[in-house]
């Protein structure tokens, strides 16, 4: 009868413990009961249950582990039973049966607490009661399972309590695993726990008692191998060497985690239906939609094709990824919307472009193409420059790109640009900003030059050959990637390459471009641009009506008269400042007034608010609008 | 007192050292998957920075900081070394003040050096925009977070008095708020989490120091109650019988007291439950596929639905080419004021309240709700599973085949006529229809039923009618990646059942173009000039907005105002207010009066909005940011 005392002794001194505990947690399932029943999308109150086992029964059988197992492992007060004539074991599995039996009452208690009070609508039949009795009793007995495992675990517990939390939130979170298909989530699955009425899940609750199994005789071999002397061991203070057992476990949960990024085989995508035009070398598919636009998508495979082509041969790559295009009506024709997904996929409403347009696209196509062959990495802000220069300079025709007919308006989009740039900060070497306040489409007129520049001074084969070495280039995801950048910067290696110090070829470009200022269709291109600088205000009006005032005022030059319109758009931005643009559709298109407010619109912004602001200028002198001004206001 | 913090620190190694594996675990994991150089510092600030409140960081940090906490005391005195220290020649005052002192001194270490680690990191990404550090924003934070670890560490003190029993009190303080936010909306100052509340002013964090300096003083009561209970508190069993004794009846007290309040709330529960199946009667009615419950004032209603249930559910059957007929639980006494019908796995909820005939509202729902069974049936689960990407697919799909099987044209003509001009008027695209989050944000949440609705149509049009069970199967398949999300996850679904994403959005589009091209009634105004103003009187707040009407010339009669609401831990909705139309000649105004409870701090986000057709569903504006004038 050595375990009956036993069992005595231990109701004895947790058994008060234990009735407070039971209170306690039939008033917080009541509260989660009375809060259940008020929620507005409420199901049904047998949600509690789930709801207990996922907060109170851990906490419960947490405490209870303390209680019964830890105190005594890490008092020693252990010894004083095993010193008792009874089998080793017995104590352990006293404790073990003790907080079993407590803890699966707790669990059965509240599926009846829950039953005792529903309404009778929930309709609760014998089948349905059982299931839920038994899920909750499976999972009432994994808790109490781990938790004697791990209370034998001495001062660490806490650590691997930790562990199992986090592995735990990990497998739950991570996208690229179903946990539901793995008990013991899947007994807990949030459907089928409450609602299911008629399955027995037995698979999954069979092995839930396997790993609860797995936890209870791993914890018989820890308290009882060699006499009970790694229990011991980890029941004493933690020492230098188990903090580096400490670390060492930190490093393997991290490779676990590494390896439990499972890769998941998707298969490619590739555009299908019967409006897709596709070409095999290289490979290329353009969706139309409608057949009253296939003629637009045969000139965007043209172009397409032939600027890859060029610079498949330029370069000297055999495989490429696949370019794919999709026409969406909806967006406006400006609007480009890349996305490196199974190669480079493009959105764009390509049905009224005209040949600048089309080589935008095959830009923009290009300059994801480029990105996706460098893992992303080609937009750093210090190479970004030559990311954007080179795609333009291929989507122009590459060693044609010279003679380009529209070459003259984006040298004066760069010109423009340069008006306005403060040359302390190399432009090249601050891209972020650059395409931040001048807009993407200056920023890539600029580079383009840049290297039009270069290709005169060091020959077609300079370009490849620069391009060449970042294409080639072994490109980490990892830290490492970022401190082997930090070795060579992209200046050097671009001294490297070209043979031309960095910063002097950055100045001998801008005189090469302001002499551009001098040739007669920039000219003319430039001053079709207003010479004006603006500024958007956030005010409130005599009503206490929020609004958005922007004026012009005149710079250097100004000519009067100039043909064009005005806007001004503005988008809620984040307190944190970051690489954006401007999504919103809403416009406001006035003439470019310098006396006087020239916008003034209705503010949707609050007090505190911070808005991305924009004023550009739009004429039909150039394909694209100009910006102004780029700022972010605080709305006050 | 020095040297007794200094014990005590070295006491709370093991707890410094949990965090320093956590933090090795987190930033290792980083620096093995990320270009450190490229990682801006919202990067690395993540959710912890976002406007609101994250309640899962808020939980792990009070976990955390509790385990500090209950390092503290119970150990000294489990183990009998409080002994030791009462022995030297100190107070036992200094001795609780430099234990509390300790935790908080090395909690705010550990938060000062995470932001130092941070801030080296960061030191890593030279690139002008997201490379920029954010001094002033982080020294708030800071500052914040240190007074919160004050906070939990008082907490801590007082709650291991009770030893574990003190972690149910803090889960009953927990629950408690969640059910005070279900029934006021929002929980105000009592509740921890809005410590970790958000909220910018341009670009300054903003600290909540109402809330902030009402926890600091419960703290501070907290810990003058923890320094008379741990002071006058013993070690041993041999010491002094007036500590265990008082302890003794303090448990029992409070045990009875507990039981008392447990046994009183069951009998009232049980009472109410009582009272409601006599007042109300429930009745049961099953059919061949559904186990009906209801109340016996709607046997009239139940009975003329009754004839129409098992051939609707048919309908649904054939439409779908469901492989499964599941048995369904239908509980029909809801009385929600926010939702007509429910729906999860092979149970349905919903309100049944018409005792005359029945209501093609009721059919329609029913409809719509087995639509919902059928979904998570035929896609086991799988389709709920995608969240976020398939919100708009899940309502819409219902609405498309209740519609299908219940004919209304009028109301779904109306519901697809709102849905149209919101597209039309919010550029509302795809993308963000595939981000509930995101589309939840910026537009009305009820669109999603319409405007899906529209989409589901396109679909069924453009690859057969048959593609929309078929797509319900396909995600379920086991060779499926489940890492899917947002577009991609409609790309590769549907080209599996040989359907383009493209095709069936381009016929999306007509479709919402031809409904607002089509239009024969309704009025769609714009609000203009929107005011908010505060009465210094009554602290109401009133929003006022002019109206503009469109092309119909007409100004719908009933307006409404959604405020959001901050609830932090409960599900709540966010409450709809009536407006007030004021004509003044040409001049159309309309008003509504916000009580202040319903905000929450000094922002507040709201939608304005009206009925453009008579008995039709709200149309919504866009969110707009609000903030409660001084």
């Amino acid at each position: 009868m050595g375990w009956f005392n036993l069992l005595v002794k231990d109701v004895r001194e947790h058994g008060f413990a234990m009735l407070l505990l039971g209170v306690g947690f039939i008033l917080v399932v009541f509260l989660a009961l009375e809060q259940q029943l008020s929620g507005a999308f409420s199901m049904s109150g047998f949600e509690v249950v789930r709801f207990s086992l996922i907060t109170n029964v851990p906490l419960i059988a947490f405490i209870l582990g303390n209680r019964l197992i830890v105190k005594e492992y890490i008092g020693g007060t252990r010894k004083f039973v095993e010193a008792l004539p009874i089998k080793p074991y017995t104590p352990l599995l006293v404790k073990y049966i003790l907080g079993l039996f407590y803890i699966i009452t707790l669990c059965v208690l509240v599926v009846m607490i829950v039953a005792g009070t529903a309404s009778a609508a929930e309709d609760i039949d014998k089948t349905y009661l059982q299931l839920l009795i038994i899920k909750t009793a499976a999972i009432g007995l994994l808790y109490w399972s781990v938790v004697f495992f791990v209370s034998l675990t001495g001062r660490i517990r806490l650590v691997l309590y930790v562990l199992m939390g986090l592995a735990l939130m990990y497998f739950i979170n991570v996208p690229s695993i179903d946990e539901t298909r793995f008990a013991p989530l899947a007994l807990m699955d949030r459907q089928l726990f409450v609602f299911e009425r008629e399955i027995f899940p037995w698979g999954e609750l069979i092995q839930t008692a396997l790993i609860a199994l797995g936890f209870v005789v791993a914890g018989f071999v820890l308290a009882l191998l060699n006499e009970g002397s790694i229990a011991e061991q980890l029941g004493k203070p933690i020492s230098r060497r188990d903090m580096v057992a400490f670390a060492l476990l930190g490093l393997g949960c991290m490779t676990v985690y590494s390896t439990l990024q499972k890769k998941w085989e998707t298969p490619f995508y590739e555009l299908s239906g019967a409006q897709v035009i596709r070409v095999s070398e290289p490979v290329i598919a353009v969706s139309y939609v409608e057949d009253q636009y296939l003629t637009q998508a045969q000139r965007v495979v043209d172009s397409l094709q032939q600027v890859i082509s060029d610079f498949k041969a330029d370069v000297g790559i055999d495989q490429l990824p696949q370019v794919q295009v999709v026409l969406n009506t909806d967006l406006e024709k400006t609007e480009i919307e890349p996305e490196l997904t199974d190669g480079v996929l493009v959105t764009a409403n390509f049905i009224q472009y005209d040949d600048f347009e089309y080589d935008m696209l095959s830009s923009i196509a290009m300059h994801h193409l480029l990105l996706s062959l460098t893992n992303g990495r080609w937009d750093y802000e210090t190479r970004h420059w030559l990311l954007d220069g080179l795609a333009r300079w291929w989507a122009d025709g590459g060693e044609n790109a010279r003679d380009s007919v529209h070459n003259d308006e984006l040298f004066a989009l760069a010109l423009v640009a340069l008006r306005r740039i403060k040359l302390s900060d190399n432009p090249l070497h601050t891209w972020q900003t650059i395409t931040d306040n001048y807009g993407f489409e200056a920023a890539s007129a600029m580079s383009y030059s840049a290297l039009l520049y270069l290709e005169e001074q060091k020959g077609t084969d300079m370009i490849v050959q620069l391009a060449a070495d970042y294409i080639n280039e072994d490109i980490g995801s990892s830290v490492v990637e970022s401190v082997q950048s930090k070795f060579l910067s992209d200046a050097a290696r671009f001294e490297n390459i070209t043979g031309i110090e960095f910063t002097a070829f950055t100045a001998q470009w801008f005189e090469w471009l302001k002499a551009k200022e001098s040739e007669p269709v920039v000219a003319e291109l430039l001053d079709a641009v207003p010479r004006i600088e603006g500024e958007i205000k956030s005010v409130v009006d005599e009503r206490g009506v929020h609004r958005l005032e922007a004026s012009f005022s005149k710079r250097e030059g100004y000519i009067d008269g100039v043909e064009g319109t005005c806007v001004l758009r503005h988008q809620l931005a984040s307190a944190y400042d970051r690489e954006t643009m401007i999504y919103t559709i809403e416009r406001d298109r006035q003439p470019c007034k310098t006396n006087g407010v020239a916008h003034t619109i209705e503010s949707p912004y609050a007090a505190g608010d911070r808005v991305y602001g924009l004023l550009e200028f739009e004429s039909e002198r150039f394909h694209r609008p100009i910006p102004l001004w780029v700022g972010r206001i605080h709305v006050k | 007192m020095i040297s007794l913090i200094r014990k005590e620190l070295k006491q709370l190694m093991p707890f410094a050292l949990l965090w320093f594996c956590l933090v090795v675990m987190f930033y290792g994991a980083e620096l093995a998957t990320v270009r450190i150089d490229e990682q801006s510092y919202l990067g690395w600030c993540d959710q912890y920075c976002d406007v609101g409140t994250n309640v899962d960081i808020a939980l792990f940090t009070i976990l955390l900081y509790m385990i500090a906490a209950y390092s503290l005391f119970p150990r000294e005195f489990d183990d009998y070394t409080v002994d030791f220290l009462r022995s030297l020649p100190l107070s036992r005052t200094s001795i609780f003040i430099s234990k509390v002192l300790a935790a908080w001194i090395l909690l705010c270490f550990l938060l000062v050096l995470d932001r130092i680690i941070q801030a080296a990191f960061l030191l890593m990404n030279t690139q002008t925009i997201t490379g920029k550090h954010y001094w002033n924003i982080d020294l708030q934070f800071l500052l914040r977070d240190s007074l919160f670890a004050f906070v939990i560490v008082a907490h801590g003190v007082f709650l291991s008095w009770f030893r574990t029993v003190g972690l149910i009190l803090y889960c009953i303080y927990l629950v408690s708020l969640i059910w005070l936010e279900q029934a006021a909306g929002v929980s105000g100052i009592y509740n921890i989490f809005s410590f970790f509340n958000n909220e910018y002013d341009g670009t300054n964090l903003l600290l909540d120091w109402t809330t902030i300096g009402f926890h600091i003083t419960v703290a501070l009561i907290l810990l003058l109650i923890s320094y008379m209970l741990w002071t006058r508190t013993d070690s041993k069993p041999s010491a002094p019988r007036r500590g265990k004794v008082t302890k003794l009846l303090l448990s029992i007290g409070l045990s009875i007291v507990s039981f008392l309040f447990v046994a009183g709330y069951m009998v009232s529960m049980t009472q109410r439950s009582v009272i409601e199946s006599v007042d109300s009667g429930i009745r049961k009615l099953q059919t061949e596929h559904f186990h009906f419950s209801y109340r016996d004032v709607n046997e009239s209603a139940m009975r003329k639905l009754e004839p129409f249930v098992e051939p609707d559910y048919q309908a649904l059957v054939a439409l779908l080419g469901a492989q499964t007929q599941p048995i369904i639980h239908a509980d029909m006494t809801s009385d929600s004021e926010h939702a007509l019908g429910l729906a999860s796995w092979k149970k349905i909820r919903m309100v049944l309240e018409s005792e005359d005939e029945v209501d093609p509202l009721y059919r329609r729902v029913l409809s719509h709700e087995t639509a919902h069974v059928f979904q998570a049936v035929e896609s086991d689960r799988m389709l709920a599973k995608a969240g976020g990407s398939v919100g708009f697919f899940i309502e819409g799909m219902a609405q498309y085949t209740s519609f299908s099987i219940v004919p209304d044209p009028e109301s779904r003509q109306s519901n697809w006529l709102i849905s149209s001009v919101a597209w039309d008027r919010h550029n509302i695209k795809f993308e963000e229809m595939v981000n509930r989050s995101v589309f939840e944000s910026l537009y009305d949440p009820e669109l999603l039923y319409g405007i899906g609705d529209i989409w589901v149509d396109a679909m069924a049009q453009a690859c057969g009618e048959e593609s929309i069970g078929n797509f319900l199967r396909a995600v379920k398949r086991k060779e499926a990646a489940p890492n899917l999300s947002g577009p991609t996850y409609w790309r590769y679904h549907l080209q599996h059942i040989g359907c383009e994403l493209e095709e069936v959005n381009n016929l999306w589009r007509k479709l919402m173009q031809e409904a607002i091209e089509q239009q024969s009634a309704g009025a769609f105004p714009y609000f203009d000039n929107v005011v908010v103003t505060r009465s210094e009187a009554t602290d109401l707040i009133t929003i006022s907005a002019e109206l503009r009407a469109d092309e119909s010339g007409i100004l719908p009669q009933y307006y409404y105002l959604r405020v959001q609401s901050e609830a932090k831990l409960a599900n709540t909705v966010s409450p709809v207010l009536n407006g007030k139309l004021v004509t003044e000649g040409a001049r159309a105004t309309v008003e509504f009066a916000v009580l202040p409870r319903l905000i929450d701090g000094k922002r507040f986000r709201y939608q304005l909005g009206y009925t453009p057709v008579p008995d039709s569903r709200t149309y919504f504006d866009k969110w707009r940011s609000g903030a409660v004038p001084d």
